[in-house]
């Protein structure tokens, strides 16, 4: 992507630039916190971070004008990908990460390709079915996948011989990766690129009149989000060592969609907040699993009738709202 | 008439059992300005869309600068010089102007992935001449004292002026104005008329303007296409479209509309 080097013109404003660094320096401080805390606020920690991996590539289809609810396909894509390339090919956990990756931004072409001629609801509708078919081809493929039961004891992520098999070390990686993917996200949005993903989000008709085509466009988007997902999945399937078709199942779809909505859409730090928020709080009310779903539909309905812009609005709308008066 | 820019052969459209536009046949020489009159339902702006990619023909061929330009993708036919401006105001409401005009030429951005995207090799600008040229926009569409105003809170007329500069933004040579006048007032209409006139006389841009204002298309056109329920009833200049007994009977009505 050569636009990234470009500088970025005055038209997209300065502030924003120093925003995002604070951001990440405040978000690193506050990532090193659950380090002293013990392994269960650890193991939280790295679940939030995850989260925030696969709902960021969430967050930059939807930055397009398109909305997935097929995305935990692609994080399956990449859980069973990865283990399944280590398993049958011996490869090593990165090598078969990348090509895991590679495989699930494929599809996601493939797919997109196909479907992304579609608007609105029928798309939103053909992801669903298409995460559900996913899940049901991992399901009965039992020969290759396992089945129902899954595959189990997947090898811990190791990088130049170093073998994450701690929580602390697994963290640090995932501090890293999540970081890297912030920065990725800034970037794109910061250069043409992403400018031209808000505009055909914004006015389709109008972008395609001054020459972007939505439909490429959105593909790409597609693509990178995707492979975001992807990335979640090989490493979440080398956390938590684990992987099963359940683990990919609607209602995870959901939930991802869910923490981009409360956190926020079309912020760089939506994901974060949303991902924070849905996955520690259910955590603290453990004790009420089965109010898990109603504390989601209830957020999502609150968060959409009066913070459309998601919990990562509210400091501006107070600010905004306190200056109202002078 | 000039050498012939857009060539319009037997365009129809079918929607179901309605004929929305039926072998319409017609054509656009290079720096003339055209106007595509009609009444409501006509099927002008049905036309405009088959022109430029946003509704596929049932049959025909529309040829641009001797290109076969049937049924390409809008953004395709863009890049290729032919863009278009909307009926009601399309512009992106929450942002700037300047920045409305930014994304107007994201495909222009030499060196970047969105231009490799779309696959455009002309008209490019390097990204450090973007501001000089968000610039020339803004002064060509006499709105420098409102580049930093939301889209969104600008009055009426100049929403329907930017939208005029966001297409201007992809650098055209052909421009396609749906109702540019419709809702603006008499001063605005009168800086509407001085704008096109001069983007055809000083800047070499082709005009073809579907409107209702006849004061606007009398003044501005060098030729006037009539459709009439799809068809095309009559063409030429403004002074013989007024003075044809069948315009009149199906659109201009009244001697004193006609002559407006």
């Amino acid at each position: 992507m050569c636009d990234m080097q470009n500088q970025s013109t005055s038209v997209v404003s300065g502030s924003r630039f120093k925003a995002v660094h604070i951001g990440i320096i405040i978000l690193l401080c506050l990532a090193i916190w659950p380090t002293f805390m013990g392994p269960y606020i650890l193991h939280v920690a790295i679940l939030i971070a995850l989260n925030i991996l696969i709902v960021n590539g969430l967050s930059i289809i939807e930055r397009s004008g398109q909305l997935s609810f097929g995305h935990s396909a692609f994080v399956a894509f990449g859980a069973y990908g990865s283990v399944l390339l280590s398993i049958h090919f011996g490869l090593s956990p990165l090598v078969a990460g990348v090509f895991a990756i590679i495989f699930a931004a494929l599809i996601a072409l493939v797919l997109g390709g196909v479907i992304l001629r579609l608007k609105g609801v029928y798309f939103v509708l053909v992801t669903f079915a298409f995460a559900e078919l996913t899940r049901l081809a991992l399901m009965d493929w039992s020969a290759v996948t396992g089945g129902a039961n899954g595959l189990s004891a997947i090898p811990s992520f190791e990088l130049l011989g170093f073998v994450f098999d701690t929580r602390p070390s697994f963290y640090g990686l995932m501090i890293v990766v999540v970081v890297l993917s912030l920065i990725l996200t800034h970037q794109i949005f910061k250069h043409p690129l992403g400018e031209a993903f808000m505009a055909v989000a914004q006015n389709g008709p109008l972008s395609e009149s001054t020459g972007l085509s939505v439909y490429r466009l959105q593909l790409v988007a597609f693509m990178i989000g995707c492979a975001l997902a992807a990335l979640g999945g090989v490493l979440m399937a080398r956390y938590i060592g684990f992987v099963s078709p359940e683990s990919f199942n609607l209602n995870i779809s959901v939930a991802l969609v869910t923490m981009l909505v409360i956190g926020g859409r079309g912020s760089l730090w939506g994901p974060v907040v949303g991902a924070i928020v849905l996955t520690s709080l259910p955590e603290i009310f453990r004790g009420a699993l089965q109010t898990q779903h109603i504390f989601y539909g209830i957020s999502l309905i609150l968060i959409l009738r009066f913070l459309p812009g998601g919990l990562v609005s509210l400091p501006g709308r107070i600010w905004k709202r306190t200056r109202v008066p002078q | 008439m000039t050498v012939e820019y857009l060539k319009v052969n037997n365009l129809s459209k079918q929607y179901g059992g309605l004929t929305a536009v039926k072998k319409l046949t017609f054509s656009v020489g290079k720096g003339e300005i055209v106007g595509l009159i009609g009444p409501n339902g006509a099927g002008k702006t049905t036309a405009f869309n088959l022109i430029n990619g946003t509704v596929r023909c049932t049959a025909g061929q529309v040829l641009f600068d001797q290109v076969d330009i049937t049924n390409r993708s809008t953004s395709r036919i863009v890049v290729a010089g032919l863009a278009r401006t909307f009926q009601s105001t399309s512009t992106y409401a929450d942002i700037s102007v300047r920045q409305n005009l930014y994304r107007g030429l994201l495909s222009r951005i030499h060196n970047s992935s969105v231009r490799r995207l779309v696959g455009r090799t002309n008209g490019l600008v390097a990204h450090h001449e973007v501001d000089a040229e968000i610039d020339r926009l803004l002064a060509l569409v006499d709105m420098q004292r409102w580049g930093d105003v939301e889209a969104g809170a600008l009055a009426y007329g100049l929403q329907k002026r930017l939208g005029i500069a966001i297409a201007l933004a992809s650098k055209p040579s052909m421009l396609l104005l749906d109702e540019p006048a419709a809702g603006l007032n008499h001063e605005e209409c009168r800086e509407l008329t001085v704008l096109l006139r001069s983007l055809q006389q000083d800047h070499g841009l082709t005009l073809l303007l579907v409107e209702h204002h006849m004061a606007i298309v009398m003044e501005l056109c060098h030729r006037i296409i009539v459709l009439v329920q799809g068809e095309k009833i009559a063409e030429g200049s403004p002074e013989e479209i007024r003075n044809n007994p069948a315009v009149v009977e199906a659109y201009l009505g009244a001697p004193e509309y006609a002559h407006a």
